[in-house]
């Protein structure tokens, strides 16, 4: 049983990588559509000259520069995070894949304390929402200003395709490209750094992995001391055999262990089942 | 029954919540936006002498922003066109306004007011 379970769930990491790259290649508008009037529930630079869609985390920080409340932002959100939580980070999202990409290079890889997390919730309260809200978007602390994906996905493509034009080149900050290298530099000795250190949109739906509709169960009944959790899991969301919610990206990577399992709220729970992740 | 509306409530809530949020954000909001726009004015201006055919060295009708003599030969005033800049509000519904972030197309006035920051073609970079 174990062994199936172990195959199955080696099966389902190799759709993870397909899935990405599926995403990956709609998200980089194929069809030049470019859907900026529909909010993605990704994290991708909407100003990156391949977007299809607008970033989610882009317009919560312009609407709260503009004092608005962005309800179709919210709404998605709410229906993507009630539906999966934080399964788009681990399946959907386009920087996440490309962390998960730096991070096959072989090198050692560094554990983070799970406390560091808590980072997330200041950028997203901090420089999303209040630095626009009491300043505006011209404040050199507003998100966009800083943020990686902006740098790697539209700045750069921009800045080289001026000077291969011949144009006059406008340059990104020196403050927004020294971030992408540090994140570059990160990602290669640290699992998805972005995700769990500042990423605001992994904050919120973390927060919604409690109440998604998909819950991934850990029984504490069925463990049997491996530790396998543990070794399986990429992003420290297992410490001492307790799942921490908000620090897991349901890249279901841990499914070989016989005390994790994947269903819905529908699902009946089993007798003397353990925390929800 | 009861541990099935527990475990389901809250999700519930939340999608819920989240389509009604969807559906007024894009179906039924509206958010004021101002935008300046050049207009072009006809103005009357009296003759100072109220002579008919007052100064023969203007230019002929249709000259731009130039005096034109009127049609009656007798006539005491004449009309010039301006150009001024007014401030004209539209309506915008919200999937534009997210549209318009991402290049910096509106910006919030001291006063509240939301004002376009381009005029005719939209600007193609962010200003982040």
């Amino acid at each position: 049983m174990t062994r199936q379970r172990s195959r199955s769930a080696r099966r389902l990491a190799r759709w993870r990588f397909t899935v990405q790259a599926a995403v990956l290649l709609v998200w980089m508008d194929p069809m030049m559509l470019r859907l900026h009037t529909f909010c993605g529930p990704v994290f991708h630079c909407y100003s990156c000259p391949l977007a299809t869609f607008a970033c989610p985390i882009g317009v919560l920080a312009n609407f709260s520069a503009l004092h608005l409340i962005p309800f179709v932002a919210i709404g998605m959100l709410a229906l993507f995070g009630g539906l999966v939580g934080s399964l788009i980070c681990g399946w959907v999202c386009p920087f996440g894949f490309l962390q998960d990409l730096l991070g096959k290079v072989p090198l050692p890889k560094l554990r983070l304390p799970g406390w560091m997390g808590h980072g997330r919730y200041l950028v997203l309260v901090g420089l999303v929402l209040a630095i626009p809200y009491f300043f505006g978007e011209g404040h050199p602390l507003f998100f966009c200003r800083l943020c990686p994906a902006g740098a790697l996905e539209a700045a750069v493509p921009y800045t080289v395709s001026q000077a291969v034009a011949g144009k006059e080149v406008v340059w990104p900050s020196v403050v927004k490209l020294v971030i992408l290298g540090l994140f570059l530099a990160s990602a290669l000795v640290i699992w998805r750094p972005w995700c769990r250190l500042f990423c605001p949109l992994g904050a919120i739906y973390t927060l919604c992995n409690r109440f998604s509709v998909l819950q991934l169960r850990f029984r504490v009944n069925r463990c049997t001391d491996c530790r396998l959790c543990e070794s399986y899991c990429r992003f420290g969301a297992y410490a001492d055999k307790q799942p921490a919610p908000s620090r897991c990206v349901r890249c279901l990577d841990c499914l070989p262990c016989p005390g994790i399992s994947i269903g819905t709220v529908l699902g009946k729970p089993e007798e003397s089942a353990g925390k929800e992740s | 029954m009861w541990g099935f509306i527990r475990r389901t409530t809250i999700p519930s809530l939340l999608l819920l919540g989240g389509i009604a949020a969807v559906v007024y954000g894009t179906a039924y909001r509206v958010i004021p936006v101002s935008e300046e726009q050049e207009v072009e004015k006809t103005i009357v201006i009296p003759s100072p002498f109220g002579m008919p055919g007052f100064n023969d060295s203007m230019a002929g009708p249709g000259a731009e922003g130039q005096p034109q003599e009127s049609d009656n030969p007798f006539a005491s005033e004449f009309t010039q066109k301006v150009k001024q800049t007014i401030v004209v509000t539209h309506k915008e519904p919200e999937p534009r306004l997210i549209h318009e972030v991402t290049f910096g197309g509106v910006i919030r006035l001291a006063s509240g007011e939301l004002r376009r920051t381009y005029t005719g073609d939209p600007p193609s970079l962010c200003p982040s």
